[in-house]
């Protein structure tokens, strides 16, 4: 098992390696650096002096080997518009999504897990259809646009709920309501298809004849069979949590990661820009690692090799 | 042959399978997978139902266990009495007391047979989890002994081992201990050997056998193999086309037939007597189960057809007390106990 | 007796031709996937006409009557889904703006699907260092959030049409990739390859005539889910600003010009991604159906006559 652990953290180093590196490049593609770094104001006196600063017309590896050494101490720059270092600033908003993204997966996984379940129990009934629709809609559903009817609806028409902004349990629920669409309805038909698969299979033909009654078909051998459908899915959709925040985030003005991204890019504040994706780029990479972790835990096939 | 242990032959038969009809809806088509199949298997007894591929054996063994999905299968007709109770009307909560407690079943692969991901261990304590025995130390104790009892060695220490770790022939043993866990009356073994070597074959049916003698369980051996059936089983049910064509006392059949298919299926086994031997298939396909000939299923097949097999379908004839065919011209027995 | 057998046998020919339903057939059985198609080619409709027909309502300004509401027909058929700011039929804003949006969408879709099939074909038949390489891109690709992604590539590009349909295209690749080498590793061992190869074939004929034709169908199975997925993140693109720019015009872009007038005009923001919402939807059904009809396991869901409809359940235990 640490073998396994070990190369993927291996890969994950090296996945993560060419991400820098693509930044890095990407760039200096476009020509003059210092200008993705700089207010748009800045002046040309100001570019010149930034560039020499940072070696942008040093030897093409000379500067790779200083950036990276610069990752490396955690040093991205200083974020124009806070005047902070950007790391600081990054950090100071990382919890915000990430308990963001914790309490919406996990809410995903249990409810999707269990609607799924139940769908599968009884294809083709009401709960089987009600699943149907509404996985259908967290598929087709553009997150901005819910999210935006939902503040039209509970807060502005209704006023039951504040219409952004962070605060008591009341500012959570649509924000974790948008968010958890997707994964949830994409659960919902990965466990319902899962189960279907493994209610067709042999095994569970053997458990009836056994005389195992149908609740223990479905929701042990048939559940267990579907762990790492579930666990794949929900670990791909921790990657797409993210995208999913960087909207809800937006909309509702939540001081996350990733609506500090997209002010950055809108105020042109690269260092920002590249610190967030960094710094998200290795969350996520090691979020990847823990749910390999679960992989092995789950399907003894694997275990032993 | 027939077991020592044979010992009562009851009036009522332990499983009696009257006119069982059980078609499958798919697409527009409607195929008969079972077109009225009667047999009966008695306490104690190892009955066979021999048949090709197709011919419904399976599915009558599935029907037997309520194990067809209805849609898209669906029961049509006829009745299955288990120890006088009709198992199609049990209540599932009364068939959950018979499943795996008084009829048990063994599949034929036992690597999608088996949970992959529970330890084999588990899934034999189950048997007894689910009809409420004994304590969780207890049924422990007693999968183990099974496992030992089914020739597996080192069973303490293979408990908790998964299925795919062990070889084939280990992996039908724990099929097997599984099924007769809880000491049933009657074990239904579809094609319980089909998937493993000719060794492994031989292995297997002598724990089978020896399993039958210690419990007295009755057997319904349903196989495509004449070699297996011939050793094992003593009364023979053969099946074409969704029917039993022929059944009686497994010597009796298969050294005599009465019916032209199963005097074909015996030429067609090689006897590996001389190198120049040729093979002797029965010749043509068999029918297309959704759109069977008229008269006799078998007749475009058959050496022997008349006029009278492509008109109507043949009558159930009884040959003696033991024996019955459905043809119109059986074949003459050896012993002149003709129509 | 030779009546019996000829009508038997007359009447056995019918099944076998009616055993396997045609295509639209099992459409019509499905009516949710038959309104999705509907759907779908009304759009089709709209993207074709629609600027030229619409495109003087979709810019005629109209001061007067800003912000009308929806419901009311005072402007004629044009009004009935509001104006906006500026005066304008919403309606025809939207129909004109479909034209962006699912051209987008399509094209980023269709590189997809060649760049990442062939790469994925590659990688399946070529195996060995080539393979690797390629899966290990793929999965370096995957694992980062293809809306970062984006913002980054289309901050330091500038966000132009191309460049937009670039990203979408190469953020989707590994689903190709993925399957496509699925696909050709179980092919690959397939006797009809071996077969070919043993006959004097050369690779590449093997991997266009034999190989392709295989994949093919499976990959354009999943091209219906990947058109709302790339719809659906091009719109989220745009609305954030980093998308589609003014003049041009999406769905997307519409529903966050509409954000600003929210209190006033909810209908500005509502319609733009409802369209978005009905077009996704759309072709999920419709890839729901082509699954399911493309599985001959599932097939008889939709096969067994309307009477029968059928409610798998179990029976026995």
């Amino acid at each position: 098992m640490m073998r396994f652990l070990g190369r993927r953290a291996l890969h994950s180093a090296v996945a993560l390696f060419a991400l820098i590196t693509l930044v890095f490049f990407l760039v200096r593609l476009t020509g003059d650096p210092a200008s993705l770094y700089l207010p748009i104001d800045a002046s040309i006196a100001q570019r010149e002096a930034f560039s020499e600063r940072h070696g942008f017309n040093r030897p093409v590896l000379e500067q790779f080997g200083g950036f990276l050494s610069d990752v490396l101490r955690g040093e991205f720059g200083t974020s124009i518009r806070k005047e902070r270092p950007a790391l600081d600033v990054v950090l100071r908003a990382f919890p915000t999504t990430l308990s963001l993204a914790v309490i919406t997966m996990t809410l995903a996984v249990v409810l999707g897990v269990a609607v799924g379940s139940v769908a599968a129990y009884r294809p083709g009934g009401v709960f089987d259809r009600l699943a149907t629709l509404s996985s259908l809609g967290g598929a087709s559903a553009p997150d901005f646009w819910v999210a935006i009817t939902g503040i039209l609806l509970f807060a502005v028409a209704l006023g039951w709920l504040p219409t952004s902004g962070t605060g008591d349990w009341r500012h959570w629920i649509m924000p974790v309501g948008v968010l958890l669409l997707r994964p949830f309805g994409l659960l919902v038909q990965v466990v319902r298809g899962a189960m279907l698969n493994a209610l067709a299979s042999a095994y569970v033909k053997t458990a009836r004849a056994k005389g195992v009654g149908e609740g223990t078909v479905v929701f042990v051998h048939a559940l267990r069979n579907s762990g790492l459908a579930v666990v794949t899915v929900a670990g791909d959709q921790m990657v797409g949590i993210v995208n999913g925040a960087v909207i809800v985030e937006t909309v509702f003005g939540w001081p996350g990661v990733g609506k500090l991204m997209i002010d950055a890019v809108m105020q042109r504040d690269f260092a920002l820009v590249q610190a967030t994706i960094l710094i998200t780029a290795s969350a996520i990479f090691a979020l990847n690692i823990l749910i390999d972790v679960c992989y092995v835990l789950l399907d003894p096939r694997i275990r032993r090799g | 042959m027939s077991a020592a242990a044979v010992t009562e032959v009851d009036d009522v038969p332990l499983l009696e399978v009257r006119d069982l009809r059980v078609e499958f809806h798919s697409g527009l088509e409607v195929v008969h997978a079972v077109n009225g199949a009667s047999f009966r298997v008695n306490a104690g007894e190892t009955a066979a139902v021999l048949g090709e591929s197709g011919c419904g054996k399976s599915v009558t063994a599935a029907s037997i266990m309520r194990l067809l999905p209805q849609p898209p299968a669906r029961i049509a007709g006829g009745s299955i009495h288990f120890a006088g109770d009709d198992v199609l009307a049990l209540s599932r909560r009364a068939w959950r007391q018979v499943a795996g407690r008084r009829i048990g079943m063994v599949f034929q692969d036992a690597l999608s047979s088996l949970n992959p991901v529970f330890s084999v261990g588990w899934q034999i304590a189950e048997t007894f989890r689910v009809h409420g025995e004994g304590s969780a130390a207890e049924r422990r104790a007693r999968s183990i002994e099974l496992l030992e009892r089914v020739g597996i060695p080192g069973a303490a220490d293979r408990f908790g081992d998964y299925p795919h770790q062990f070889s084939g022939g280990m992996r039908q043993r724990v099929m097997i201990a599984m099924a007769v866990a809880l000491g049933p009356r009657l074990l239904i073994a579809d094609e319980p050997t089909t998937a493993l070597d000719v060794t492994i074959q031989a292995q297997i049916m002598d724990l089978l056998a020896s399993l039958r003698a210690e419990y007295g369980m009755a057997m319904v051996l349903i196989s495509h193999d004449l070699g297996v059936v011939y050793e094992v089983a003593d009364t023979v049910a053969v099946m074409y086309a969704g029917r039993v064509v022929e059944s009686g006392p497994c010597a009796q059949v298969l050294r005599d037939p009465a019916h032209p298919y199963t005097l074909a299926l015996l030429r067609s086994v090689p006897t590996g007597k001389s190198k120049a031997e040729k093979l002797r298939p029965i010749v043509g396909s068999p029918p297309d189960m959704a759109r069977l000939p008229a008269g006799c299923a078998f007749h475009p097949r058959c050496e022997f057809a008349r006029e009278e097999c492509r008109r109507s379908a043949p009558p159930r004839r009884a040959l003696g007390v033991t024996r019955a065919v459905e043809c119109h011209f059986p074949l003459e027995l050896a012993n002149g106990a003709g129509v | 007796m030779s009546r019996a057998s000829s009508s038997a046998a007359a009447s056995a020919e019918d099944v076998q031709l009616r055993r396997r339903l045609p295509l639209w057939r099992l459409l019509l059985r499905d009516r949710f996937a038959l309104a999705a198609s509907l759907w779908l080619l009304l759009l089709v409709l709209c993207l074709a006409f629609g600027p030229e027909l619409l495109g003087k309502a979709a810019t005629a300004l109209d001061l007067r009557g800003r912000n009308g509401p929806p419901g009311s027909l005072e402007k004629g058929w044009l009004g009935v889904l509001g104006t906006d700011a500026l005066g304008r039929s919403m309606l025809a804003r939207l129909v004109v703006a479909s034209r962006n949006t699912l051209l987008v969408a399509a094209s980023a879709v269709a590189i997809s699907l060649l760049v990442g099939g062939a790469l994925g074909m590659l990688a399946g038949y070529a195996g060995g260092r080539l393979s690797n390489l390629i899966m290990r891109t793929v999965d370096v690709l995957q694992s980062f959030p293809s809306l970062l992604t984006a913002v980054v590539v289309l901050y330091v590009l500038e966000p132009r049409v191309a460049n937009l349909v670039l990203v979408l295209a190469v953020t989707r690749l590994p689903v190709y990739v993925r399957v496509a080498r699925a696909e050709v590793l179980e092919i690959r061992e397939r006797l009809f390859v071996q077969a070919s190869l043993a006959l004097g074939a050369g690779r590449g004929h093997v991997l266009r005539r034999h190989i392709a034709p295989v994949v093919l169908p499976t990959l354009l199975t999943i091209l219906t889910v990947e058109f709302a997925v790339v719809m659906l993140a091009e719109s989220s693109l745009s609305f954030l600003g980093i998308g589609i720019q003014p003049p041009e015009i999406t769905w997307g872009l519409m529903v966050a010009q509409g954000r600003n007038h929210l209190s006033v005009a909810w209908w500005l923001a509502f319609f733009p991604g409802l369209a978005i919402m009905l077009a996704a939807m759309s072709a999920n059904v419709l890839s729901s159906w082509l699954r399911t009809v493309s599985d001959p396991a599932q097939r008889w869901r939709l096969e067994a006559p309307r009477a029968q409809s059928p409610e798998p359940q179990v029976s026995g235990t």
